[in-house]
C-alpha cells in the first residue's frame, strides 16, 4: 500500500490529485486528509485513482507533528509513503523516515517499483544532474508533480473512514500566533500556469509591463531571489531552488542575469526567451530566444502587437 | 547561553559539480565553500547573540570541511566544532542529522541551533527537523525573520497562501530562508580576529553516535542535456518584440493571434 499525506499547508487539491495519479499505476493509494472529505473530493481523487481515503481532524495551521503522528499511526511495516514535494511534505516525510527508521529520498520525479526495490529519478545540482536512486519499497519517498502529466488509470469509489487515533499536539512545536492571507490574485497561480513572465534586477523595480503581458496572455509573474530581496515582488513569486520550481510552456526571463540557483528553478521550461542588456548574462547559455535589449522597450512594444491582435479577433 | 548554528562545507555551486566513482559527490575534487544558505543563518545567530553567550559553528564534514567553520568565525561566530571521521563520508541525512544533533547536545547549554533552509549541494532540507525530533524540541522552518525573547522564540514564515507568525518555546531549531536579511560581509580585521578563535576537531570515538546505513543507493546519474544554443537577437527597430511576438503566435496561437 502508498500512503499519502495530502491536505497540507502547501499543496493545492490540484496538485494533491496529480501525486495520486503518479503513484496509483504501483500499488493501492491510501491519502491521509486533514478534514473530512465532501462529495467532489471523494470523487475527484477516486477518479485520481485513490483507493481508500482516510482522514482526521488536521486544520491547516496544526502542528506538523500531528500530521507525522497520523501517519505513523497508520502506516504498516511493507507500506510506502509519497508525501509532496512541498516544505511541508519535506518536513513530514523527515520526520517520519527518522521516526520509522526508513530511507528517504526527496524530490523524486519519477518512481517505479520492480521487486520490492523502488527506483526514483530525481534533478541534483541545479538541476544540471539527473540521479537514479534504488530503495527499498518501505521507503519514505518525497515527489514533485511540478510540470508532471501523469495518465489516468481507472476510477475508483473511495472508502472514506475517519483515522481512529488521539492526535495530541505536542507542547514543544512551534505553533502559528498570527496569519495574514494573501490576496491569490485573479490569474492562475505560479505553479500552475503556462506561461510565466519573470523579472530581475534589470527591471529596476518596475514590473508594471512583466504584470500587463501576464495578464493579456493569461500567465502569471515570477521573480529572481534579488526581486523578492529588494522589495520589488512578493516571497511567493520566488522562481529557484529556494523559491517555486516551475515547468511552464513558455518562460520570459526579463533582467535576469540567470545564477545557477534561479535556473534550478526553472529549467524545465518547455521554451525559455531571455531579454537582457548584457549579451553575456548566463541566462543567454539556457534560454532558447535571447533578446539582447532595453526589457521596458521589447515588452512595451510586445504588450502593444498582442493587444492590437487581441482586437483584431471578434468576440 | 549557547547559540549553535550548522554549517555545511559545498562545492560551489557555480562549478559543474563532480561525481566520486559511487556516483556521490567527489568532496576533495571541489573547492568548497561555507553553503551560501548557512550564510543566512550564522548572521543571524551572530546578531541574536547576547552580551556574554557564544555562537559556535558546528560542522560534520571530511578535514576540508573546517574552511565553512573558518568563514564562520569570519562572519562573526566565537567557535566552531568540526566533527570528522572516515566512517562518515557519504553519510545520509539521517546520519548527518544524528551527529549534528550530538554535537550540540555536547555543547551543554545551547537553546538556540540555527541551520540554513537547505544545503545547496544535496538540497533536501531534512536535516533541520531531524535534527529537532533527535533533540527532542520544536522545529520552526523556514523564517524570514526571528526574534529571541525569553523562553521562546518568534518566527516569520512566507507560506503559499499565507504569512505566518509561529512561537516555538526555547530550546529550538529554527531554519532560516535567502529571505531573512542578507549577511554582512567580513571586513579585514574581522577575518584576522577569527584566526585566534577556537576551533576543535573530534572525531566518532569522542562523540559516539550510532549510524546505520538505510538503504538509499544512487545506482545512475547523468549530466542534463543542455539546451540547445539559443537564438540571438539584438533588439534594433522593434527586432526583439517581432521575435517574442513570433514565439508567442507560434506556441500559442489560440491566445495570440
Amino acid at each position: 500500500m502508498i500512503l499519502c499525506p495530502l491536505d497540507l499547508l502547501d499543496t493545492t487539491p490540484e496538485a494533491d490529485e496529480t501525486l495520486v495519479r503518479m503513484v496509483a499505476g504501483l500499488d493501492q493509494v491510501t491519502c491521509l486528509l486533514g478534514s473530512e472529505p465532501d462529495r467532489d473530493r471523494v470523487a475527484s481523487l477516486g477518479a485520481a485513482g485513490a483507493e481508500r481515503l482516510l482522514w482526521a481532524p488536521m486544520a491547516p495551521e496544526s502542528p506538523t507533528g500531528l500530521r507525522v503522528d497520523a501517519l505513523a499511526s497508520c502506516v504498516g511495516p511493507e507500506d510506502l509513503v509519497v508525501a509532496p514535494a512541498t516544505r511541508q511534505g519535506t518536513e513530514i516525510a523527515a520526520r517520519l523516515a527518522l521516526r520509522l527508521g526508513r530511507a528517504i529520498s526527496v524530490s523524486a520525479e519519477t518512481i517505479t517499483s520492480t521487486e520490492g526495490q523502488l527506483e526514483v529519478t530525481a534533478g541534483a545540482f541545479s538541476g544540471t544532474w539527473r540521479l537514479t536512486a534504488e530503495l527499498p519499497y518501505a521507503s519514505v519517498v518525497t515527489m514533485s508533480t511540478v510540470g508532471a502529466d501523469p495518465a489516468t488509470g481507472a476510477p475508483r469509489a473511495p472508502e472514506v473512514r475517519r483515522l481512529d487515533v488521539d492526535l495530541v499536539p505536542d507542547p514543544r512545536e512551534p505553533v502559528v500566533i498570527g496569519t495574514t492571507a494573501k490576496d491569490a490574485g485573479d490569474g492562475p497561480s505560479l505553479a500552475q500556469a503556462s506561461i510565466v513572465v519573470a523579472g530581475g534586477r534589470g527591471t529596476d523595480g518596475d514590473f508594471s509591463l512583466l504584470e500587463q503581458l501576464a495578464t493579456l496572455l493569461g500567465g502569471a509573474v515570477g521573480s529572481s531571489r534579488v526581486a523578492v530581496d529588494l522589495g520589488w515582488a512578493g516571497p511567493e513569486q520566488q522562481v529557484g531552488q529556494t523559491g517555486a520550481t516551475v515547468a511552464p510552456d513558455l518562460y520570459i526571463a526579463a533582467g535576469i542575469s540567470g545564477a545557477v540557483q534561479h535556473l534550478a528553478g526553472m529549467s524545465a521550461a518547455k521554451h525559455v526567451v531571455a531579454i537582457n542588456t548584457d549579451p553575456d548574462a548566463p541566462i543567454f547559455r539556457s534560454c532558447d530566444l535571447g533578446i539582447v535589449g532595453d526589457l521596458q522597450t521589447v515588452l512595451a512594444e510586445t504588450v502593444t502587437t498582442v493587444r492590437s491582435h487581441a482586437r483584431a479577433i471578434p468576440a | 547561553m549557547t547559540i549553535a548554528v550548522c554549517v555545511k562545507h559545498v562545492p560551489d555551486p557555480a562549478d559543474p559539480a563532480v561525481l566520486a566513482a559511487d556516483l556521490r559527490v567527489d568532496r576533495e575534487a571541489a573547492a568548497g565553500m561555507l553553503c551560501s544558505l548557512d550564510e543566512y543563518a550564522v548572521d543571524r545567530a551572530v546578531q541574536l547573540r547576547h552580551p556574554g553567550e557564544r555562537v559556535v559553528a558546528v560542522t560534520m564534514g571530511p578535514r576540508g570541511a573546517r574552511a565553512a567553520v573558518t568563514r564562520a568565525l569570519q562572519m562573526g561566530a566565537d567557535e566552531g566544532l568540526v566533527i570528522t571521521d572516515p566512517s562518515l563520508a557519504g553519510a545520509d541525512a539521517v546520519t548527518t542529522a544524528a551527529v549534528l544533533a550530538a554535537a550540540v547536545r555536547s555543547l551543554g547549554d545551547v537553546d538556540l541551533v540555527l541551520c540554513g533552509m537547505s544545503s545547496t549541494d544535496g538540497s533536501t532540507g531534512t536535516v533541520p527537523p531531524m535534527v529537532a525530533d533527535l533533540l527532542g524540541w520544536g522545529c520552526a522552518g523556514h523564517a524570514v525573520a526571528v526574534v529571541r525573547e525569553a523562553g521562546h522564540v518568534t518566527i516569520e514564515r512566507d507560506d503559499p497562501d499565507a504569512r505566518r507568525t509561529l512561537v516555538a518555546p526555547l530550546p529550538a531549531v529554527v531554519s532560516v530562508t535567502d529571505l531573512s536579511g542578507e549577511p554582512s560581509y567580513p571586513s579585514f580585521k574581522a577575518i584576522l580576529a577569527a584566526k585566534r578563535r577556537p576551533v576543535r576537531e573530534v572525531s566518532l570515538a569522542e562523540l559516539p553516535v550510532r549510524t546505520s546505513a538505510r538503504g538509499l543507493r544512487t545506482v545512475a546519474a547523468t549530466v542534463a542535456p543542455p539546451r540547445a544554443p539559443a537564438r540571438i537577437v539584438t533588439d534594433v527597430d522593434g527586432s526583439g518584440a517581432h521575435a517574442l511576438v513570433q514565439v508567442l503566435t507560434d506556441r500559442f496561437p489560440m491566445g495570440v493571434s
